[in-house]
């Protein structure tokens, strides 16, 4: 890896992590939340939170081991190589797998809002034509782009989050932690939370590009705290302002919050409208970063030195991917299946890695 | 790179074509605005089958110009019309069918519902369609009207020109009104799935010329309880406040406490010495909000809706109790004790009579 490709500087890195994690889940999240939760919604979403703020740890402290490598190369070389390429392709597969979810839901936002009956190949067509247009390109200048977008989308949600609050009454998070509200066999939801959180294995891609590696742990904790805190804020804000027993059945929580206040001013009335302009812009954030990496972990394990060729030759089997999830239900299971991959990778892969590499540190260490 | 400066002319004129943000733009001209709708029991009722009479309020933008170029002032600047249906996108449907301009419902604030068709279809029902709708704002306003809702759709406002602003305003904060009852859309659905709350809906009705405000529906699991008076109404905007809950040996209490000020902007005979005044004055108007309260304390107690969400403070703050309580046999018997104590702000033009 040669010097010039250190590019990225601290903040570029923590925006990255919050830009790659924040999308299309939290428009959900505190539906689940309140599900599994109830009233106190917003407590499971920052212990969780603070779970994954920990993995991210975690999987920082290993990139940090390696700081001129990506996880693809040190994979190999702490589980061997055929084991190791299996993993790389896991990784890969979960970076891979959030594009064509990303891609639904833009269109849905599209459908429910803006455009009522454009179809599948012009709305999902263009967008991923626009994401691998971003991803064919380098890292620096997507930091740069995703720098501005994630910004704006999280200021206006910010923006919307506290017009709302003059709805917000404290009755409606109490009662605190009610036992019979806490429904824990609802699994489903539960790990449905994890889709939020799903972000932070980036820094182990990204790692051979950031100008000061020893940083790093800090701009991913930061990075990370930074999401916990928007999500926990954000379920705050919407049980305290529908309730816990409205919250369970909206779908769009986030889209009803900004219905139910006005700006008076001509151009702001339908404030829905201008949280999902921009929310579509946090969901390209992390649907372009994902395809990014998923690239760029595919071109790295089987040698292609370009990844843009990965790029443009993902693209049919994404909007493929994309067209054929239907409706609200078949995402969300497609959710859950990321979920499920996202815990692993998280809470058993990096962890594992990181031992192992703690070990053959000693081992080394030793043998001088 | 003669590929790659075709491939971007191509990509540029893709963009060109497809990135102008219009697919199916629609023109302004070519959608008519639903403004507000109204539900009423049809005259006459087909036999077996339930229907409902759905009208909608379209305004006429030539004619709301005004000056010269704008219609008489004999000709309503709006258009309302109707149709029978069992549900209402079966209704819009219908209605579309007669117009040549696409009916619009993201700019629909109104939804007037008749009393006699809460009683017969329940509220559930009739709002199910905006509760799905991505077009319909949580802000727009609901009234139950006393009387027939297409009337009140058809009232010509006295100043200003669109009805449904007018109405609109009526039951809204800026309407000033201490009678009327303020809820919306959002606020309806929230009450509604809370437990331990009922919701509530102002009411209107149709005056001489003019759209009547004041008063209240109360309903309970999307039917129609009863009305509230316009002073039971008043009674249940001062009572929102302060709850407490107090425990007397096995029985427990709610106290609510009322504090408050009060002007005096009119006397109606002459009064005495101030020293006496202020006293008997406090007193008196304490007693007199006293009552009101207590009216409407009675008046939900017996219709058995806790539109105070007592049942949710309960819920809120002492789960235990809650779990206990049947609320919907506890309510009409839970004891509650009022303190009230109105203070007289003294802003005084003139001393003595």
């Amino acid at each position: 890896m040669n010097k010039e490709l250190r590019t990225l500087s601290s903040r570029q890195v923590t925006l990255i992590l919050v830009g790659f994690t924040i999308g299309a889940g939290v428009l959900t999240l505190p539906s689940a939340a309140a599900r599994v939760f109830g009233a106190s919604g917003w407590v499971w979403v920052l212990a969780v939170g603070l779970l994954f703020t920990g993995a991210a740890f975690v999987a920082v402290k290993l990139a940090q081991e390696f700081p001129k490598e990506t996880i693809v190369e040190y994979s190999q070389k702490l589980l061997g190589k055929p084991v190791g390429i299996l993993f790389s392709l896991v990784l890969a597969l979960f970076f891979f797998s959030f594009i064509p979810i990303e891609t639904r839901v833009m269109q849905e936002l599209v459908n429910i809002s803006i455009l009522p009956s454009a179809p599948t190949w012009f709305v999902n067509g263009l967008f991923i034509l626009t994401m691998a247009y971003g991803a064919s390109r380098e890292i620096d200048q997507l930091a740069l782009v995703n720098e501005i977008l994630i910004e704006i989308a999280l200021f206006v949600g910010l923006f919307v989050s506290i017009l709302a609050w003059q709805h917000f009454k404290p009755i409606h998070l109490l009662p605190f932690l009610a036992k019979d509200q806490i429904q824990l066999e609802r699994l489903g939801e539960e790990i449905g939370t994890a889709f939020s959180y799903a972000g932070f294995p980036a820094i182990n891609m990204i790692l051979p590009y950031i100008r000061s590696p020893q940083k790093a742990s800090t701009a991913t904790v930061v990075g990370t705290l930074l999401v916990v805190v928007v999500y926990t804020f954000f379920t705050i804000s919407v049980l305290g302002v529908f309730g816990y027993y409205e919250t369970i059945h909206l779908s769009w929580p986030g889209l009803e919050l900004a219905k139910s206040v006005n700006f008076e001013a001509v151009i702001l009335e339908r404030l829905d409208l201008i949280l999902l302009i921009s929310w579509i812009s946090a969901i390209f954030t992390t649907g372009v970063l994902a395809y990014f990496l998923a690239a760029l972990t595919l071109s790295k394990l089987f040698g292609v030195s370009k990844h843009a060729v990965v790029v443009w030759a993902m693209a049919p089997l994404i909007y493929y991917l994309s067209a054929s999830l239907k409706n609200y239900f078949t995402w969300n299971r497609w959710g859950l299946y990321i979920s499920v991959l996202t815990l692993v990778i998280s809470f058993v892969f990096l962890p594992f890695l990181y031992i192992l590499a703690l070990i053959k540190q000693r081992r080394q260490q030793r043998g001088r | 790179m003669c590929v790659k400066k075709l491939f971007f002319l191509f990509l540029s004129i893709i963009m060109l074509i497809t990135q102008t943000s219009c697919w199916q733009g629609r023109e302004i001209d070519a959608r008519a605005f639903v403004t507000a709708i109204a539900f009423d029991l049809p005259q006459e009722q087909a036999e077996g089958v339930q229907q409902f009479l759905l009208s909608i309020q379209v305004p006429v933008p030539l004619k709301m110009a005004g000056g010269e170029r704008g219609g008489s002032p004999q000709e309503k600047p709006f258009l309302v019309f109707g149709t029978t249906a069992d549900t209402v996108i079966a209704g819009i449907l219908q209605l579309q069918r007669q117009l040549d301009r696409q009916l619009f419902l993201g700019h629909a604030r109104l939804i007037l519902i008749s009393e006699e068709v809460v009683k017969v279809f329940g509220l559930d029902e009739l709002l199910d369609y905006f509760k799905r709708d991505f077009r319909i704002q949580r802000m727009t306003r609901i009234a139950i009207v006393e009387g027939k809702a297409k009337e009140v759709l058809n009232i010509q406002p006295p100043i200003g020109q669109t009805p449904s602003t007018y109405i609109l305003n009526l039951i809204s904060p800026q309407s000033g009104s201490s009678f009327n009852y303020i809820s919306d859309l959002g606020k309806l659905l929230v009450t509604q799935s809370d437990e331990g709350i009922e919701p509530v809906l102002p009411r209107i009705s149709k005056g001489k010329e003019t759209a009547l405000t004041g008063g209240a529906a109360v309903l309970k699991n999307g039917k129609f309880l009863g009305w509230l008076s316009d002073f039971e109404t008043r009674g249940l905007n001062i009572l929102r406040t302060n709850y407490r809950l107090a425990q007397e040996g096995n029985t427990w209490a709610l106290m609510i406490k009322v504090g408050g000020k009060f002007e005096t902007r009119e006397f109606s005979e002459k009064h005495g010495p101030m020293a006496k005044l202020t006293e008997g004055l406090e007193r008196n108007v304490t007693e007199k909000i006293r009552e009101e309260l207590e009216n409407v304390i009675i008046k939900a107690q017996g219709l058995g809706a806790d539109i105070f969400g007592i049942g949710r403070y309960l819920q809120a703050y002492n789960p235990k109790l809650w779990k206990q309580l049947n609320w919907e046999q506890e309510f009409p018997y839970f004891p509650i004790k009022l303190e009230v104590r109105m203070e007289w702000a003294l802003t005084v033009r003139r001393l003595g009579g």
